[in-house]
């Protein structure tokens, strides 16, 4: 088979979205580790939600160095300039992910001096900073990083904050919050639907309503932003990167399938809240993550396709990462296009580990029967 | 047929998960069946 470069390279992109997509929809872990202390008012309580978290956790992080290798190894230019320069942020993310773990395990052996609320509070600053930051870091895939890239692929950072002046744009800052408050509203349907004790899932319906309602503004600055500001694009002959305006509209109206994706999987999810909230279904989680997972791989996958620019730069406009500069070599990428075969075994297992473990409800009796548990 | 090969590509995709689902439910009940085996292994050297 005889595939071009420029289709292996979208290709890639396209693979690098669905895992993202999949990593911001397992982000309910991360959701739930924030409202411990909102739906849970007993330690038993709190008990049966970290338990009910402990079981999908390492998921989460599998697929979020799964969602980092494929990226980085399929673009490596990307990874030399956004690791190296964006350095803080992208190190604030990693030990935000550190003390999860640490959490997890530390948080009921015997002995432990620091007592259960401080892993309880590691586990709050990873559900809210480091998603937080995550979305942050995404966020700049639309408005740019502060780098410049010289004709041997070197790059240099710009500002000397590396990375943290990204907190002063508000649309990364929207971009960071809607991430974090869609993985609560998230967490508290994944607790609906794996948990069976009524104190608990009483209280979810509340947490729910509220989060949903802070994340809908979010949602839909972040989408007008995308749609109606001026976006980098560039040229397919002489690879001069150039702005446009409302260039992701334009986008969308030439290729109007990914649309009509994009608004199945918004509508998908609105009608996971809604049966939720006004149709006391437990099974809301299957809506909100297959929504989740199509809105968020069409939102990764504009940046790659129709000429745009997946990362811009702000301090030299020439420089902006496209996926035809920064991807690997096309013996890299065909190389690795063949192993990507070899994904969905990999999900097959994660799917049938799953459902062995969702088998029967969680209960506080059950988690207190196991001599195992976080 | 400038994009045959990418179709062929893309197409094969359904394919390719189909196999792997086939090939984890295999395995699973192979390991299913493989405890049960140890089990009645254990039984019958009790016996």
């Amino acid at each position: 088979m005889d595939i071009s470069l420029l289709d292996l390279q979208i290709y890639w992109w396209l693979l690098v979205s669905i895992i993202g997509a999949l990593f911001v929809f397992m982000t309910f872990v991360q959701g739930g580790q924030t409202l411990l202390y909102t739906l849970a008012k007993t330690e038993d309580e709190r008990d049966l939600l970290v338990n009910t978290l402990g079981r999908k956790w390492e998921l989460t992080f599998t697929a979020l160095v799964m969602f980092g290798g494929a990226l980085f190894a399929a673009f490596p230019l990307f990874y030399a300039v956004s690791f190296g320069g964006a350095y803080y942020v992208w190190m604030a993310i990693l030990f935000c992910f550190i003390i999860q773990a640490v959490a997890y395990e530390y948080r009921k052996k015997p002995d432990n001096f620091y007592g259960e609320r401080f892993y309880e509070i590691l586990l709050y600053i990873n559900g809210s900073l480091g998603i937080f930051l995550i979305g942050v870091a995404l966020g700049t895939l639309f408005s740019g990083g502060n780098f410049t890239v010289n004709d041997m692929h070197l790059s240099m950072w710009t500002k000397p904050t590396y990375g943290l002046e990204a907190l002063l744009n508000p649309f990364n800052l929207a971009f960071g919050f809607m991430l974090v408050f869609l993985s609560r509203v998230q967490g508290a349907l994944y607790f609906l639907n794996a948990i069976d004790e009524e104190s608990i899932t009483n209280r979810v319906k509340n947490v729910v309503k509220r989060n949903f309602l802070i994340f809908l503004p979010l949602f839909l600055y972040v989408v007008a932003t995308i749609l109606f500001s001026k976006g980098y694009v560039y040229n397919s002959a002489t690879k001069i990167v150039s702005m446009e305006s409302m260039k992701f509209l334009h986008l969308f109206l030439d290729l109007p399938l990914l649309l009509v994706l994009l608004l199945i999987g918004v509508v998908t999810l609105l009608w996971g809240i809604y049966i939720a909230l006004f149709k006391d279904s437990r099974k809301a989680i299957f809506f909100t993550g297959l929504g989740t997972v199509l809105s968020v791989t069409i939102v990764m996958l504009i940046l790659g396709v129709h000429n745009s620019v997946f990362y811009p730069s702000l301090a030299d406009m020439q420089s902006s990462l496209t996926i035809e500069n920064a991807s690997g070599s096309y013996y890299t990428l065909s190389v690795m296009a063949v192993v990507s075969l070899l994904v969905p075994i990999v999900l097959g297992y994660i799917f049938a580990v799953w459902r062995s473990m969702d088998k029967t409800k969680l209960t506080i009796d059950e988690i207190k029967a196991d001599p195992h548990h976080y | 047929m400038q994009y045959l090969n990418e179709i062929l590509w893309y197409i094969s995709w359904p394919l390719i998960i189909i196999i792997s689902v086939k090939f984890v439910q295999l395995n699973l009940t192979h390991y299913t069946k493989m405890e049960r085996l140890e089990e009645l292994e254990t039984l019958q050297e009790k016996n």
